[in-house]
């Protein structure tokens, strides 16, 4: 085994609760999703609580309101209602975050006394973080298949698994994003709590502003800054296909800041 | 310095690292030979950690340069780490890994195979078993981590081991094994670059040693030429009272007290003018204690001595 394939296997073991228990958890969640949607449906739910939004709040809203108030609508939101992003994007901040946790522990030292070059670290986390993505992600639609096996709705099924794959693709795109952001915070820094707490509080804080730019005008001149105004699931939900600028955008900053995050931590201090 | 030998196993030249405005180490230059133990001696925050961390490369120099076996630990620095053993100071294992689990990843990124039969023997050495080492290293007292870091150092049979400090938290028995390990690596041929507190640790152990003050070097020599730089201490008994008279003794004799039966004296140089004085009165007894190495150094650390 070589001294990055090690390096591989030694986080993998690190962090293969944390994932394996998000995924868990998310697989849940997603069939729970798709059970909820089945319910709404059965008992038209969906057309009354249309009919009790005023057209006032319906026009502010837009569109895509009235999209969510369907089944594929319910099982969509699954994948961006924001407890769910806020998982999926700590899971890959706590995973991308393990170098500043070497330094700090010392960790990298005894690493870093052996042959092996410092981007073999960056590398491994990388890995890791692509790693985590693909498993959280494919356990969030194997939920969703299963929901959807489950509750039998063969006449929304095939439509509303199309876009699950979509909002599923969209959703890693933004998950690679962040985990390249917090990589670079991560090995410029000389402990993980920063780190995470550094990469977590730019997550919240661009999620924030673009959600106000979505509402409020004057917010959308800053708003194309943040990762968050390129991940626009609604439009998925309202009939859209998944955009494939948007995606390379987030996957471009994604990988942008890996870059920076090789190029940074070969040049640092230990 | 000493033109090196092209393949020495560590020579630094003219290494300089600052942080901010302080510097660290200042214009360092050294050659440790094939085989020594060579002690890297200095209060805290000499620059000896420091020294260490930038031939790991963990830290970039301002300005000069070290080798290891003629390799650049800077441009080569992956080449260069493939020969050394390191053990740190402060051992960053992970409390939730085992001892097993941390030795085989530990041993999986180096270059050479771990031989199980030199683990084992190191293993026994330091009285860790594989009860101890099936445990999580959350249950290892802080000595039983040393011993453990002192394995994952040696075990892969590196032909230069960098010590920083390496029995602080070890109990006398197992400094013993220490000892006995590091005369069994210079048998073989293998080097050691040590850092250490422990004057009477280096004066046992080291073959030469190198104090660091305020970044830089104020003393190389070997340990024997050291300790001939130390004043012997000697006491003289007399049978009956002699008069103190200290404008009498040879050059170089110091007075540390001066009773009518008993003188006590520091002498530096040769003994002989003094033994001459000493046997034209009634002497009874005459005793001379070993130079100690601590003697000197503390002179050093205390900035008494130029280089």
């Amino acid at each position: 085994m070589t001294g990055l394939a090690a390096l591989v296997a030694h986080s993998f073991r690190r962090h293969r609760t944390l994932v394996l228990v998000a995924g868990a958890l998310l697989f849940v969640f997603e069939v729970l999703f798709v059970v909820l949607a089945g319910t709404l449906q059965a008992s038209n739910t969906f057309g009354q609580i249309a009919a009790l939004v005023p057209p006032v709040f319906r026009q502010v809203l837009g569109p895509s309101f009235l999209s969510m108030l369907s089944f594929s609508g319910v099982v969509g939101f699954g994948y961006f209602h924001p407890v769910i992003l806020a998982g999926v994007v700590g899971v890959a901040i706590a995973i991308a975050t393990e170098p500043a946790g070497e330094i700090e522990r010392r960790f990298m030292d005894l690493v870093l006394a052996r042959p092996v070059a410092r981007a073999h670290l960056v590398t491994r986390s990388v890995a890791l973080v692509i790693g985590a993505t693909a498993v959280l992600v494919a356990l969030m639609l194997a939920g969703t298949r299963a929901g959807l096996a489950w509750t039998a709705s063969a006449g929304a099924a095939p439509a509303t698994w199309r876009l699950a794959t979509s909002l599923a693709a969209d959703l890693a795109a933004l998950v690679f994003c962040w985990g390249g952001i917090a990589l670079a915070v991560a090995v410029l820094s000389r402990r993980r709590g920063t780190a995470g707490g550094v990469a977590g509080g730019l997550a919240f804080t661009t999620f924030l502003v673009d959600y106000i730019a979505r509402v409020w005008a004057p917010g959308r001149r800053v708003s194309w800054l943040t990762p968050f105004h390129y991940y626009d699931p609604m439009s998925m939900l309202a009939g859209g296909a998944l955009p494939p600028a948007d995606v390379a955008t987030l996957a471009g900053v994604g990988a942008v800041a890996i870059v920076v995050a090789y190029v940074a931590f070969g040049r640092r201090d230990l | 310095m000493e033109p090196p030998a092209p393949r020495s196993p560590l020579v630094i030249e003219h290494l300089t690292k600052r942080y901010g405005r302080l510097t660290a180490v200042d214009d360092l230059g050294l050659a440790v030979a094939p085989g020594e133990i060579f002690g890297f001696l200095g209060l805290n925050g000499a620059g000896k950690t420091t020294t260490i961390r930038v031939l790991l490369d963990l830290l970039r120099p301002n300005a000069g340069r070290a080798r290891i076996f003629g390799l650049d630990c800077q441009r080569q620095g992956r080449a260069a780490r493939a020969h050394l053993g390191y053990q740190p100071g402060e051992p960053g294992f992970y409390d939730d890994m085992t001892g097993a689990e941390t030795l085989d990843l530990l041993g999986r990124l180096g270059r050479r195979p771990v031989e199980p039969a030199r683990q084992r023997r190191l293993l026994d050495r330091f009285e860790l078993s594989a009860a101890h080492l099936r445990r999580r290293l959350r249950e290892f007292s802080t000595g039983m981590k040393r011993k453990l870091a002192i394995v994952q150092a040696f075990q892969g049979g590196a032909p230069l081991l960098v010590l920083d400090e390496p029995t602080e938290g070890l109990d006398p028995l197992m400094q013993e094994a220490f000892y006995d390990l590091l005369v069994e690596t210079r048998r073989s041929g293998r080097t050691v670059f040590m850092s250490s507190h422990v004057l009477s640790e280096v004066e046992r152990v080291c073959d030469r040693i190198g104090l660091l003050r305020a970044g830089r070097l104020a003393l190389v020599s070997t340990v024997g030429d050291v300790k001939r730089l130390a004043p012997r201490r000697v006491h003289a008994r007399f049978d009956a009272d002699v008069a103190p008279d200290a404008t009498g003794l040879p050059a170089g004799c110091s007075v540390v007290g001066l009773e009518p039966r008993a003188w006590t004296l520091d002498v530096e140089g040769p003994l002989g003018p003094l033994l001459h004085r000493l046997t034209r009165l009634p002497l009874a007894d005459l005793q001379v204690e070993e130079p100690h190495l601590e003697d000197v150094l503390v002179r050093y650390y205390r900035n008494e001595e130029t280089p």
